[in-house]
């Protein structure tokens, strides 16, 4: 369900997500600053040479105001600039016509400015005579200005769309690819599970207690224990890997699971429970335990001719749930004292890791450290949860089926 | 005729199910029950049982190591039990080990039986040692711990020479004053040291040759005691003797060999 937000969060962004920032987008200067000084740049060299060379005018007096009316044209274009901006968003006739009336007026300061420079430098007094030619031709750079302004600006939109549609597409493939990696990860941790509760060594040996049992007419026993055996692999075919369940009835099913052990191995295994009352009601992931109290079992209480002893312990802390679970270790433990082998408890462990990290991304931490029991203890903080309400959690598990 | 059994598993309720299928046949005497590998190493050298049912997954020496530290005479018929190794039931096939499959039933048993009657009457005694450690070292290929182990042996600085082991994808040199004793089982060699056993590739010949002439000796057809580690010499019948080593082994000495040990003797005194 959070691949799907995840995707629309990527795919559903719009190229600007308000006007604001198409706005922005539009007048970013930075990016418009070469062009306009080529422009002013190019109506000066073509001043130069069509009218100052012209007429022979080669002279300082007149090259700068030929310069000055582009510095100026410069200016008053990055008013004109502004104001095409401010308006972008009006529609198209009434955008027109504001650009018809503010190119007209901009043309119209532009030309007084310009001419009035032309004066100064050059003592020429008898130019206003000829205000409609230079206004005139006044228009037509400013409305050729404003055609290359609209041109550059649509070009930088679709650039900018492009780039997007990239992106989205790059994305997209991104977040398909990490989808299928999640799922694949939960596949393979159900598979693992699946393969660990249904471990065939397990299953072989409890059936043939249960043979033993009725060899010598303990049918009391081998009921009570066949029952187990069911009730324990139902829950485990019925468990799904990311459904979670109260402490209360995970313990039932583990003691389902060591109760057969426990008739299996008779007084090699001893067991503790430290749980607190707290903890009971507080959801964790079902079958969590299972896989580290079976390690547990194949590498400490099976391995020592005088077994050993599993010590599970929960306590709500700090808005947490800890839960633990210790061993008194295998025959290489017993003998120094130390704890051998740590992380070569292989797949059960890793397994499990997965399924958190699934279940609660980093908010979560497992660790394995040596117990004071003499073997391994293995720590898992998860956050405090309780079940919510009957009707939501159906609804839950209808949306899944 | 009865054969004397010895049966070994570490779940109480699955001794007592062999224990009862076996006694329904007739044909078992059984002399002693085991709850572990050294209790039925100890019960297999006290009481020289014709058979032998052990159980692959025990606690400390599991079934095929009990197995591999027995000298080769005195390695009972072997029948294991398991439940589920399928790498080894593979292996066992190969090798014409026999086992029988838990949940067990009478049929697979009795099947046993008559083999191992069969195999006792007829005096088939090839040795069971070999068949079983060629078993475990298929196992290892298996398990991916291909068993590439060149013999040579690595010099080093002193005289000495240690031996390579390949083992469980490490390779362990062993030092000689480490090995306790040594002996051959088919295509492979087993070398004892006090805790562990390993199999090694090789015949009895080539690992003698490079081993301290001093303190290693032959005292038998498959095998080679490190002197050092004597600590007894029970003389038995017919010239023969067994050499009480540290390790809580009793080792055979055959006839042919026994001038070495009085040499050892000699030289002790």
């Amino acid at each position: 369900m959070y691949f799907s937000s995840l995707e629309k969060q990527i795919l559903g962004q719009n190229m600007f997500k308000s006007l604001r920032d198409k706005h922005q987008f539009l007048s970013n200067y930075a990016s418009m600053r070469y062009w306009q000084v080529a422009f002013w740049g190019f109506l000066f060299v073509v001043n130069f040479f069509t009218l100052t060379l012209w007429y022979s005018q080669a002279s300082v007096n007149y090259v700068v105001p030929v310069l000055v009316q582009s510095v100026l044209g410069l200016l008053f274009s990055l008013i004109l600039q502004y104001a095409i901006i401010h308006f972008w968003q009006t529609e198209l006739w009434l955008k027109s016509v504001i650009n018809l009336v503010l190119v007209a007026t901009v043309s119209l300061a532009w030309t007084v400015a310009r001419m009035y420079v032309f004066e100064l430098t050059t003592g020429e007094a008898h130019i206003w005579t000829d205000f409609g030619g230079w206004f005139f031709s006044s228009i037509f750079i400013f409305i050729s200005w404003c055609s290359l302004f609209y041109g550059i600006q649509y070009y930088r939109l679709l650039q900018e769309k492009n780039k997007d549609m990239l992106n989205a597409e790059a994305n997209a493939r991104e977040a398909k690819f990490k989808r299928m990696e999640a799922q694949a990860t939960a596949r393979d941790a159900q598979l693992e599970m699946l393969r660990y509760q249904l471990n065939p060594h397990f299953l072989c040996n409890t059936l043939n207690a249960i043979n033993a049992l009725i060899e010598v007419q303990e049918n009391e026993k081998a009921q009570k224990m066949s029952v187990n055996l069911s009730q324990f692999l139902r829950y485990s075919l019925d468990n799904i890997p990311d459904g979670k369940i109260k402490l209360e009835k995970e313990l039932e099913t583990l003691t389902l699971y060591l109760e057969i052990e426990k008739t299996r191995f008779e007084d090699r295994l001893k067991l503790e429970y430290d749980i607190q009352k707290t903890a009971e009601g507080a959801l964790v992931p079902s079958l969590i335990l299972q896989p580290i109290i079976e390690n547990s079992m194949k590498h400490a209480i099976a391995k020592c001719e005088h077994g050993g002893k599993i010590r599970i312990s929960a306590e709500v802390r700090d808005e947490k749930i800890h839960l633990f679970v210790e061993d008194s270790g295998g025959p290489d433990a017993c003998k120094n004292g130390k704890v051998v082998d740590i992380f070569n408890n292989g797949v059960g462990l890793k397994n499990t890791e997965q399924r958190l990290k699934i279940l609660y991304d980093t908010d979560y931490s497992m660790t394995v450290s040596a117990s004071d029991l003499g073997g391994i203890r293995t720590q898992i903080i998860m956050p405090l949860e309780y079940p919510e309400q009957k009707g939501k959690t159906a609804q839950r598990s209808f949306a899944r089926a | 005729m009865q054969l004397s059994a010895v049966i070994v598993d570490d779940e109480p309720l699955a001794l007592g199910l062999l224990r009862s299928k076996l006694i329904k046949t007739g044909l078992i005497n059984i002399v002693a029950e085991c709850k572990n590998g050294r209790e039925a190493i100890e019960a297999t050298l006290n009481l020289s049982p014709d058979i032998m049912f052990l159980d692959i997954q025990m606690p400390g020496l599991d079934g095929l190591s009990v197995v591999k530290r027995l000298q080769d005479d005195a390695v009972p018929l072997i029948v294991f039990t398991t439940a589920f190794e399928q790498y080894a039931i593979d292996a066992f096939d190969v090798y014409a080990v026999d086992y029988i499959l838990k949940p067990i039933d009478q049929e697979r048993i009795d099947r046993s039986i008559e083999r191992a009657i069969f195999r006792l009457s007829e005096r088939i005694f090839r040795s069971n040692k070999s068949n079983i450690v060629g078993a475990i070292g298929a196992m290892r290929k298996h398990l991916g711990r291909a068993d590439t182990e060149s013999s040579t042996v690595w010099g080093v600085n002193h005289s000495q020479k240690k031996i390579v082991i390949k083992e469980k994808n490490e390779i362990i040199l062993l030092e000689q004053s480490d090995i306790v004793w040594l002996d051959a089982a088919g295509d492979y060699v087993c070398i004892h040291s006090n805790d562990e056993t390993y199999i090694k590739r090789s015949t009895l010949k080539e690992l003698l040759s490079q081993l301290e002439p001093e303190w290693f000796k032959r005292v038998h057809r498959s095998t080679i005691v490190n002197l050092h580690y004597v600590v007894n010499v029970i003389p038995h019948t017919k010239g023969e003797f067994f050499l009480e080593l540290n390790s809580d082994q009793k080792i055979k000495v055959s006839r042919n060999y026994r001038d070495v040990v009085k040499a050892f003797l000699a030289d002790g005194i």
